[in-house]
């Protein structure tokens, strides 16, 4: 992993589209804000890392697990 | 064109039913083209369909069929990269997932269809819902409904 270190309003690039912008520090939380074409998606990490995960869990999924959404016969 | 499904072997579609998702699903970037396809036994469900992956299924269905009231909040950004400037128009779709006999919703990240322009996108759904959106009282309400 690269780490520098950045104050605040200090950027990073990130290829030639991505910049990161150190908005704020308060304590241990920092505001990062960033500036990427809307085709780069951006996302908390964890958050992103969560979403695989269920896309990749569901992708499992038995169709045969399917068969409550199906209306029950009459 | 003919493709290869997970679950219902070779089928024959229509180029203008091919999706496509630029960004691909979260996990699942590369993956960009996607048919719907009907689910046999249930017009409350559909299997989005990569045609990138054969093997790649997921069951999704419209999210406020199953939940009264559901919310969708989209932010800019998404929004931007769908070309739209709001849900309107939109189609709403979260996918089905579960465990043992357990089925639930993904109200995080469902995802957005311009049904008109073919284009669509898994978003996050800033409303306060949860990642798994349990449907066991919406589905026992469906059955006794059908």
């Amino acid at each position: 992993m690269l780490v520098l270190s950045r104050q605040r309003d200090e950027s990073i690039m990130i290829g030639d589209q991505v910049v990161v912008t150190v908005v704020d520090v308060r304590g241990d939380k920092v505001r990062l804000g960033i500036d990427a074409p809307t085709e780069i998606p951006v996302h908390r990490h964890e958050v992103y890392e969560a979403i695989q995960r269920e896309n990749r869990q569901a992708a499992a999924l038995d169709p045969g697990s399917t068969a409550p959404l199906r209306p029950a016969r009459n | 064109m003919r493709i290869e499904t997970a679950h219902f072997g070779e089928m024959l579609v229509d180029t203008d039913d091919v999706i496509l998702f630029p960004s691909g699903l979260m996990g699942m970037e590369q993956c960009q083209r996607w048919v719907l396809l009907s689910d046999r036994q249930s017009k409350n469900m559909a299997w989005l369909q990569s045609i990138d992956a054969s093997e790649l299924a997921l069951a999704v269905v419209s999210p406020r069929r199953f939940i009264a009231g559901f919310q969708a909040r989209v932010g800019r950004r998404d929004l931007e990269a769908l070309g739209m400037g709001s849900l309107d128009g939109a189609e709403l779709l979260t996918i089905v997932g579960g465990e043992g006999d357990e089925l639930w919703l993904n109200a995080k990240a469902p995802i957005v269809v311009d049904t008109r322009r073919r284009v669509a996108r898994q978003v996050i759904n800033l409303a306060d819902v949860p990642l798994r959106w349990s449907l066991d009282s919406a589905v026992s309400r469906l059955r006794s409904v059908a």
